[in-house]
């Protein structure tokens, strides 16, 4: 611990000096004034509260109150930086207490696969109670981000191993404040992501049979995972030819690529179809290479260009294609752009995603792929800061799983017993929202899409705003009424809602009923506008709702507190995150 | 874990959500009727089910005859169907083992195929695809560009909406009743094919839990405007000018669905009940025969639809087909015998020959192996179902099944039949004129063929 500290201070120190002579214009503007004495001051609380719905899972009192104290946000993120990782699988782990003679997972792992049905809550619950109770916010929110460009799922192959699922989000938690290259290497040899793309297992062409290499990663990898289909400028918007844009690979590329992918397996001594994921360990720890299945013939890639010499083993092919990807001058604008949408707005400005490759692409002191230098420059440009003056269509539209997890961060929900049950037999109990509701409603789940295409792509918006090349991603999620009804059924404490989900969250109001016992409308609206919408709340919005609050006085405080929390949080000033 | 419960909640909650029948509502929308899409030949439906993932269809229809088949089985190697287990459909062909529904359908002459079909620019020939002589479709090979382009039905990239969509406003005139009702997407994902046009596609499936809940706690019009309901409603209407754009684009998309529930009301009071729909076994996602039977409880209240619709386009999404690691065992059967559900349920409500289900698929699959599955293609077979169908046929090319035969490009087959010219015949037969098919297939023109000829 003591040297991951010293390391971040260093890198930090290192930036002060690297990056103050280089200053001037623009570019100056995100990491480069990392001092301690310039810099990035908290301007009021409702400016926190805005970065903290970026940059967390939900702003609450406690947490903008802690970053107004500090003053500015560079400290703010030097101490995101230093906090202990909220390891998934050890949650899950340690939490998860064995009734009825069944044992600890703690001391069992083999246990994942025997009772998988039930575990796979456990998934969900572990998810929901670090991104709503853990310390390390801006980890497990770029994490999240993370997962939604690096995607393997619930539904697919993976469906009945949750251990290999919770194992993979913490390759993205761990990663998270990483390199992007690191990243990619341990995404690739994770065997979770092995099995979902299909190259676990996945052998040379044998000529005597008539196969070839499967294509699946090989192709994956490049559009969805680094550099995307087209050529593209730094700025995120694609190089053209003649007109048409150019793209980055052909599909002689891909079968070329296949190779590279060949010769990986489970870690369980096996190449072979039937020794899959038999073990824990099988399921968690990086796939091991089988060279005698690896294609060991030279591989030319990406319009032939790039060359992986004969001879090298699996793992020296591997790096060496990630390296190359990684090293593509489409990576640092493709991932940047896509980060900034799930932090802070769907369609960036040209400059903004531009600012953010160049720092990607060198965070000043050389190095490529700095992750943590990748989101600072996100979270710290000017245009997250002033996007809703300064451009047009600013900020995002908010993911169901983020209303959620905001609701029981700001109103501080405590969690309750749950037993996991497979049928009838009660197997483990521990402390947890069982909040399954977004996940149960095929609405949003943390690694439960359908595809590695994700719930949505990058530039999905309804029709009617495609043809103004406006992205909205996230309304790919809002079906009829969005979240809104399960939202304000949890919010109303609905019987319905709560019997079907059995939702044992309870939210805390204290403050908010003596606000509203007083008949003070407006400073409850002032705390949820500060809490929730950090400023966005419209004057008609709010007086709307002051209205019905006025016109409902006689309402009992925790009800009429209730709904007022649900209006806003239902409202479209809400729904839209700027 | 209880998934017959859960999936019979679902329905009954997905249709409650146009509980409570209002007769007023009925009698005011029958008296006022517009034309609702009718060209003087009654009612007409086609169904779209996406097959995505992109079907290995080798493995679903594989040649009888010794000699194509050996050279069969050179591709396909181990994973190739064996000979002695293919259902017979013609004289050269035969379906996997599995799909017994779909032989009897074909049989019975209700279902089609439809050879070697795929996105195309121009007719190109496997030899100008490799000396790069001729156009070919941008990004072969990748799920969402392919799939986007069938859905599209344009491979040129100059089409931002989906063919149906534009099919659709060529039947209703504007402001008109009905057109609200007339592109219903049963899927669990939005539909590119459904989009575009004047109205948006009616989503049947993201009610889970709206109906009851609303109405219990009163939120929402369903529940007859409650003070609660009625703010948030108004929020909403407030939002629909907003200067932002993607602010006003969603506050009138929400509008326009709290509307809905009021003009739906009743509408599924009386819906008929089917049996034999099954919901498969661990399915991805919302199970095909799930929602195939909505699709048929639907057709059996069409005529309640306020306005009449007498045209709709349904679209169903069945996953998983996208088999890099296993053969399409399951798929195909459970395919095979959702179509057979669905037929017979067509049959019962006396609507068989006024609905016409078909297939699309992001692309075939390679031709080769891969290990234990296959890679993505481009040429593919779809199928075409229903009493207004010439079935038991094989319309278009059946491709040689082999490594750089004259229909392939490496193992990949290249397409002999356009989506086009596939896609024109049925849209045809709905009622478009030529006129209208050259709009909604922009590039229609550069293929010779205009109607396949399996519509009756």
């Amino acid at each position: 611990m003591g040297q991951k500290i010293f390391e971040s201070l260093f890198v930090a120190i290192v930036s002060i000096f690297v990056l103050s002579g280089c200053g001037g214009g623009d570019k100056s503007s995100s990491i480069n004034n990392s001092t301690h004495s310039v810099r990035h001051p908290v301007k009021s609380d409702i400016e926190a509260s805005a970065f903290l719905s970026r940059a967390t899972f939900g702003a609450n009192k406690e947490i903008i109150e802690h970053l107004t104290d500090l003053g500015d946000y560079d400290q703010w993120f030097d101490e995101q930086f230093t906090i202990p990782v909220s390891s998934h699988i050890s949650w899950a782990h340690s939490h998860a207490k064995g009734i009825n003679g069944i044992p600890d997972l703690n001391r069992s792992r083999e246990d994942w696969k025997r009772y998988s049905d039930a575990l796979g809550y456990l998934q969900r619950d572990t998810w929901w109670d670090i991104a709503v109770n853990a310390k390390d916010q801006l980890r497990q929110k770029v994490a999240f981000a993370l997962s939604e460009i690096l995607v393997i799922s619930r539904n697919g192959p993976l469906q009945t191993f949750p251990d290999t699922r919770i194992s993979y989000y913490d390759v993205l938690v761990r990663n998270a404040f990483g390199n992007f290259e690191q990243l990619l290497r341990d995404v690739t040899y994770h065997p979770a992501m092995g099995r979902y793309l299909s190259y676990l297992g996945n052998a040379k062409a044998d000529p005597a049979v008539g196969s070839h290499p499967d294509e699946n990663y090989a192709r994956e990898v490049m559009q969805l995972f680094t550099i995307g289909l087209y050529e593209l400028n730094m700025d995120g918007t694609q190089k053209t030819k003649n007109g048409q844009p150019i793209p980055t690979y052909t599909q002689s590329d891909i079968r070329q690529m296949a190779k590279v992918f060949t010769g990986l397996s489970d870690d369980n001594g096996q190449f072979e179809a039937e020794a899959y994921f038999d073990t824990f360990h099988a399921r968690t720890a990086p796939m091991a290479a089988f060279e005698s299945h690896h294609d060991h013939t030279e591989k030319k890639i990406l319009h032939a260009k790039k060359i992986i010499p004969a001879g090298g083993d699996t793992k020296t092919d591997i790096d060496r294609a990630l390296h190359i990807l990684f090293m593509h001058p489409n990576t640092p604008p493709f991932i940047s752009r896509q980060l900034i949408q799930r932090l802070v707005t769907s369609n960036p400005s040209a400059e903004y995603v531009q600012r953010v490759a160049e720092i990607f692409a060198d965070n000043g002191d050389g190095i490529r792929g700095d992750l943590k230098a990748v989101i600072k420059a996100i979270l710290l440009d000017k245009e997250a800061f002033t996007g809703k003056e300064s451009v047009s269509n600013f900020g995002k539209f908010r993911e169901p799983l983020l209303y959620i997890s905001h609701l029981f961060r700001a109103f501080h929900a405590q969690n309750g017993e749950h037993v996991l049950k497979q049928g009838d037999t009660p197997l483990y109990k521990y402390r947890s929202f069982n909040f399954n509701g977004t996940g149960m409603m095929r609405q949003e789940g943390a690694l439960e899409a359908l595809t590695v295409f994700n719930y949505f792509s990058p530039d999905d918006a309804p029709s009617s705003l495609k043809k103004q090349k406006l992205a909205a991603p996230e309304l790919e999620l809002y079906g009829k009424q969005g979240i809104d009804d399960v939202l304000m059924g949890i919010i109303t404490q609905n019987g319905f809602v709560y019997q079907l989900f059995n939702i044992t969250a309870k939210l805390q109001l204290d403050e908010e009923k003596k606000l509203v016992h007083a008949k003070k409308y407006d400073a409850l609206l002032d705390r949820l506008d500060m809490l929730l919408t950090a400023g966005n709340l419209s004057t008609t919005t709010r007086n709307a709702i002051k209205d019905y609050m006025q016109k409902h006085s006689y309402l009992d405080d925790e009800k009429l507190v209730r709904h007022t929390i649900g209006l806003v949080m239902t409202s479209p000033d809400y729904a839209l995150q700027q | 874990m209880q998934k017959k419960n859960d999936r019979r909640k679902f329905l009954k909650q997905t249709l409650a959500g146009a509980a409570s029948f209002s007769p007023l509502i009925a009698m005011l929308t029958s008296l006022k009727k517009l034309n609702a899409g009718d060209r003087g030949d009654g009612y007409k439906a086609i169904v779209c089910i996406l097959l995505e993932g992109g079907a290995d269809v080798c493995n679903m229809i594989a040649p009888l005859e010794d000699k194509a088949y050996r050279k069969y089985k050179e591709v396909r190697k181990h994973i190739a169907l064996p000979q002695e287990s293919l259902l017979k459909i013609t004289d050269t062909y035969g379906f996997r083992n599995n799909m017994t529904a779909m032989q009897n359908l074909f049989s019975e002459k209700k279902l089609a195929v439809i050879a070697n079909v795929g996105t195309l620019i121009e007719p190109v020939t496997p030899t100008e695809v490799y000396n790069g002589s001729k156009p070919i479709p941008f990004e072969l090979f990748a799920h969402n560009t392919q799939r986007n382009q069938w859905m599209l039905g344009d491979a040129t990239g100059n089409s931002n909406n989906g063919w149906a969509g534009r099919t659709i406003d060529h039947f209703y005139a504007s402001a008109e009743k009905a057109a609200v009702y007339s592109k219903i997407n049963v899927a669990d994902v939005s539909s590119l094919i459904l989009s575009g046009g004047r109205e948006e596609a009616i989503h049947f499936s993201d009610a889970y839990i709206s109906s009851d809940t609303m109405k219990s706690y009163g939120f929402g019009p369903e529940s007859g405007g409650s003070d609660l309901g009625k703010v948030y409603q108004a929020l909403y209407e407030t939002k629909r000018d907003s200067s932002h754009k993607m602010m006003a684009a969603f506050a009138k998309k929400r509008v326009k669905e709290l509307n809905r529930p009021y003009a739906l009301e009743g509408l599924f009071d009386g819906v008929r009940e089917f049996e034999s729909f099954d919901t498969g076994v661990h399915e991805v996602g919302k199970p095909l025969g799930t929602q195939l039977e909505l699709v048929a409880k639907i057709l059996s209240v069409k005529d309640r639809f306020p306005g009449t619709p007498k045209r709709q386009i349904f679209f169903v999404n069945h996953h998983g087909w996208d088999t890099h690691d296993s053969d399409n065992e399951h798929q195909a059967g459970y395919l095979s015998d959702s179509l057979e559900a669905f037929q017979h349920a067509l049959e019962t409500l006396g609507i068989a020959d006024s609905v016409t289900t078909f297939t699309v698929s992001d692309f075939g699959r390679s031709l080769s192996p891969n290990g234990a599955g296959t890679d993505h293609g481009w040429g593919s077979h779809a199928f075409v179902m229903g009493g207004a169908v010439k079935g038991g046929k094989i319309y278009g090319t059946m491709p040689k099944v082999e490594v750089n035969s004259p229909d392939a490009w490496y193992d990949r087959l290249v397409p002999t039949t356009s989506m086009e010219s596939y896609l024109s015949t049925v849209v045809k037969w709905f009622g478009a004129s030529t006129e209208e098919l050259n709009t909604i297939f922009p590039n229609l023109k550069s293929f010779p063929v205009k109607d396949m000829g399996y519509m009756g």
